[in-house]
């Protein structure tokens, strides 16, 4: 397949990373000379100088022979621009990513007619959602819905008290019908066999029905108190809308911003929470509205460095659990080692979606996460390897484990003795180096 | 300033005062009261002098500025009063200025009398009292709903702000088209007010006077005990509901007219009108039955009700003799004239939306106490109101409370005893006309000297215009080019 990718940010950069490792065509236009020599030198593409909604730009591009146009620049005109012009040159599909939401309402079949846009990443909205509810499942630091909502998955950091810490992982006791699909252990990810033993601060991925998920997660985290009271710090587009989103569900909000104007804006639009205005977060602001009262910090101002040093603060003045809104990559590692419970990346993000995008068919929903590893929902085609023998015949790679089979409207979880069948649908975890062997082995 | 634009608009209102003098002169006439020649002179006089003035001073496209608006709205409401008194003074009736305190508390819809007793009088004059409140009614109205709001004065401008665009629910895109819907739903409630009235079992010529001072809620009355005298449960809604209709903000009747009524019922001024009414009359209810032994919760709600919004919406119709009432009921009922009515509407006090404001502004004034850094927007219902006006509405309060201080030690002056200085003033500031003590009586106006009922009418000028549009006349930077 041949892609075109407008703009060469962190968005742009990692989708087109994602694709060109997949073995796509890909060309990315980026006017930035800076962003311009990174792409060239990390990536195997042809990257374009230029303006992306410029129409001889894209000419230049072969916009005109190319399967998918991918606009990821800051900018929603130029984005929507991109995909007008691209759309009238004939690509087949168009993705934009959206800021504004006036532009964008999921109701409205606008983008789609009027645009030319086939599908519409929106960064704030999934930051905010993810936010949401990890924050509505306590003691879970992220929760993905997979197989139609009926099944999710529940990152848990084990505590030093946790009771799963220090055994191996058949001994776990867990509600029925769940398991451990995989855990990330100092940034690594790996498929637990029955013999691995857990450790503190390992990330543990369970895989439970929706309806039950609270009871999966509460037999290996400690505090599963649910949460009250939340702190944003940033009032910007993700920390607004998490706030209104919280207020929705009856969580009451503390906002801190340091624009006023801004400030202003979100105090208009808060039915009951607080908004504060202060320029820079300090030890006696934080102590003075109890920021070690508040059940969750959640930092997403545009800068990820201020992000990662609230976080840090709140954790050390008792705020039970910290988020931090992490845009760039080079960061995420950090987040971990200085003790961030939960960071939430929209470059991540809008990645899955393109990804999701790009598979569509087979490929149903995908979860990156920052180790690398995904957690991947797929329909079993006709004629599939993976189809041929029981899991454990099929020599389903180690990397990788199956956690849950859909058949139908049945829920399943599998032994090494279950066999797929075409139709199915499968929620797979893997590490990044059994994607393409997993890929493989469910390609029809 | 353009003193030829003053003159102009002043010279059509006299016009306008001379024509409305023909319906009492044709009423006059129809009855045969003796009253006919004292309508019909200044009528054609004032009618005649006025259009002929009015054609002299016509200018094609002329500018008005703020300052004109000002002039135009606190000399014309001075010089429709003195025109609207020579019926009173022509005739002998009255003194020339009882005749002027009479024709003022009519055109400012205060409703305070030096007439006694009513029923004595001749029907023409009752008519004529009754047709300058609403007269007055529907200047205020027009004044407030159309024109304040763009030129940016009065509690109307908060409703302004209430909504998106700048000239909001104006509706109409021209003030004359405004000014003619707000008429019709004015009419509207006048003649629903008439048949209703009628209805109840009231003359229609005691209906037709009731209605007009209702709908103005004004409170001129055709008997000395007010609505006392008709004694009847049928005629007291009637009026409560005509009197709540009429401390309505008349541009929310806009938005019934088209077709949102689920928007003009969510007006937050308007629900907290309600509700101060309703828990008004409620703690009322109760005092009534637990200090003033009425005999039964009906007779108590009955009486509070109709107090509660006659007061809350400064028309001042009476039913019961509130001074001998308990203190908590006096309190309250005092209170409430002070409150007032919605903005945009006929009705007196401060407005409902400036009282909601002060309570809001000192509730956050607290909160900054506890968190100083927290950022406070005024809301009102999903709107945001300009920081400016926040200032404004506190000096707005802070001019309220000086002219309330001055106006009363200035009647005291007049050797007028403290508390009834104080009653006078805020019964005259506040358009109700009417305050705990003698103040209700006509007896007690009758009884000022000349100098206390011209300061009177003063205050009453004063509220009906809401203080700065004039008080800002009697500054010299007004005069200032």
């Amino acid at each position: 397949m041949r892609v075109v990718i407008v703009g060469a940010g962190e968005v742009g950069f990692s989708t087109a990373r994602m694709l060109s490792e997949e073995g796509h065509d890909v060309v990315v236009i980026e006017q930035k000379e800076a962003l311009v020599e990174r792409v060239s030198g990390q990536l195997d593409a042809l990257v374009i100088p230029g303006n992306g909604a410029s129409p001889r730009v894209l000419e230049e591009a072969g916009v005109g022979k190319s399967d998918l146009l991918i606009a990821a620049t800051d900018s929603d005109e130029a984005n929507i621009i991109a995909c007008m012009a691209a759309r009238s040159r004939g690509v087949p599909r168009t993705v934009a990513r959206i800021h504004n939401p006036d532009y964008y309402d999921p109701e409205e079949p606008f983008a789609r007619d009027v645009l030319g846009i086939d599908f519409v990443i929106h960064t704030e909205q999934m930051a905010t959602e993810e936010i949401r509810e990890a924050l509505l499942v306590p003691g879970a630091v992220n929760v993905e819905t997979f197989a139609g909502e009926s099944v999710e998955v529940a990152e848990v950091i084990l505590a030093a008290s946790s009771p799963a810490v220090g055994k191996a992982v058949r001994e776990v006791r867990l509600p029925e019908r769940s398991l451990i699909v995989g855990v990330v252990r100092k940034g690594e990810a790996l498929v637990p066999r029955g013999d691995t033993v857990l450790e503190e601060r390992d990330h543990v991925f369970l895989l439970g029905e929706r309806r039950r998920v609270h009871e999966v997660v509460e037999a290996v985290a400690t505090d599963t108190k649910p949460v009250r009271e939340v702190m944003i710090y940033g009032g910007g587009r993700i920390g607004l809308r998490l706030a209104l989103a919280l207020e929705e569900v009856g969580i009451s909000v503390k906002v801190i911003e340091k624009d006023p104007e801004r400030a202003r804006y979100v105090a208009s639009r808060l039915r009951k929470g607080l908004v504060f205005h202060e320029e820079d977060i300090s030890r006696d602001f934080l102590l003075q509205e109890r920021v070690d009262h508040v059940d969750a910090f959640v930092a997403v101002t545009a800068d990820d460095r201020a992000n990662l040093l609230a976080a840090m603060y709140a954790r050390q003045l008792g705020s039970r659990l910290t988020v931090a809104g992490i845009s760039r990559g080079e960061f995420a590692p950090l987040a971990e080692a200085l003790g961030v419970d939960i960071t939430v990346s929209p470059r991540l993000l809008a990645a899955g979606a393109i990804l999701r995008f790009v598979r569509e068919g087979e490929v149903v929903a995908v979860t990156l996460l920052e180790s690398g590893a995904q957690m991947i929902e797929l329909r079993v085609p006709e004629g599939a390897k993976v189809s041929r023998g029981s899991l454990a015949e099929v020599k389903f790679p180690k990397g990788a484990i199956v956690g849950a089979i859909r058949r139908g409207e049945e829920i399943l979880i599998p032994t090494g003795s279950d066999r797929l069948r075409p139709g199915d649908g499968v929620v797979v975890f893997t590490v990044e180096s059994a994607v393409d062997e997993v890929e493989r082995l469910f390609a029809p | 300033m353009h003193p030829k634009v003053v003159a102009n608009a002043l010279c059509a209102l006299l016009a306008a005062t001379g024509l409305a003098m023909l319906v009492p002169a044709a009423y006059s006439a129809a009855v045969r009261d003796g009253y006919l020649f004292y309508f019909l002179l200044p009528a054609l006089a004032g009618g005649a002098a006025g259009m002929l003035g009015f054609f002299a001073t016509r200018q094609t496209r002329p500018y008005v500025s703020i300052r004109d608006v000002f002039l135009i709205v606190s000399l014309g409401w001075i010089g429709v009063g003195a025109a609207g008194s020579l019926p009173y003074a022509l005739s002998g009736f009255m003194h020339p200025v009882d005749a002027f305190f009479e024709a003022m508390a009519g055109f400012t819809t205060t409703g305070a009398s030096t007439v006694a007793v009513p029923e004595e009088t001749a029907p023409s004059i009752l008519f004529w009292r009754s047709l300058t409140q609403w007269f007055g009614g529907i200047g205020i109205v027009v004044l407030f709903v159309a024109v304040a709001p763009l030129v940016g004065f009065g509690a109307t401008q908060l409703y302004t702000a209430e909504h998106t665009s700048p000239v909001p629910e104006r509706l109409t895109p021209r003030i004359r088209d405004t000014a003619k819907v707000l008429a019709y739903i004015y009419l509207g409630l006048t003649a629903g007010g008439v048949v209703a009235l009628s209805l109840a079992g009231m003359s229609l010529f005691d209906a037709v006077n009731h209605a007009l001072t209702t709908v103005a809620t004004g409170g001129f009355s055709t008997r000395s005990d007010s609505i006392a005298a008709f004694d009847s449960w049928a005629v007291e809604l009637a009026i409560v509901a005509g009197m709540v209709l009429s401390g309505t903000n008349f541009a929310l009747y806009f938005q019934v007219a088209q077709g949102r009524f689920g928007r003009a019922i969510l007006n937050h001024e308007y629900r907290a009108y309600l509700g101060i009414m309703l828990a008004g009359t409620l703690i009322v209810t109760a005092a009534l039955f637990a200090f003033d032994y009425r005999d039964s919760i009906s007779q108590s709600f009955r009486e509070a009700l109709f107090q509660s919004a006659s007061l809350l919406t400064g028309t001042a119709f009476t039913t019961a003799d509130w001074n001998a009432w308990d203190p908590l009921s006096q309190g309250l009922l005092m209170l409430f004239m002070g409150i007032g009515g919605c903005a945009g509407s006929t009705s007196g006090g401060i407005k409902v939306v400036r009282a909601v404001f002060l309570v809001r502004n000192a509730a956050q004034d607290m909160l900054r106490m506890v968190h100083p850094q927290a950022v406070t927007p005024m809301k009102l219902g999903d709107r945001t109101v300009p920081e400016r006006f926040r200032v404004a509405f506190l000096g707005f309060f802070f001019v309220y409370i000086a002219t309330l201080v001055t106006g009363t030690l200035l009647m005291t002056l007049e050797g007028i005893e403290l508390s009834a200085a104080f009653g006078s003033v805020y019964g005259s500031l506040n358009i109700t006309g009417t305050a705990l003590g003698p103040v209700g009586d006509a007896e007690f106006y009758a009884a000022l000297s000349a100098p206390a009922k011209l300061l009177l009418t003063f205050f009453m000028l004063l509220g009906r215009l809401e203080l700065f549009t004039v008080l800002v006349i009697l500054t010299p930077v007004f005069w200032r080019n």
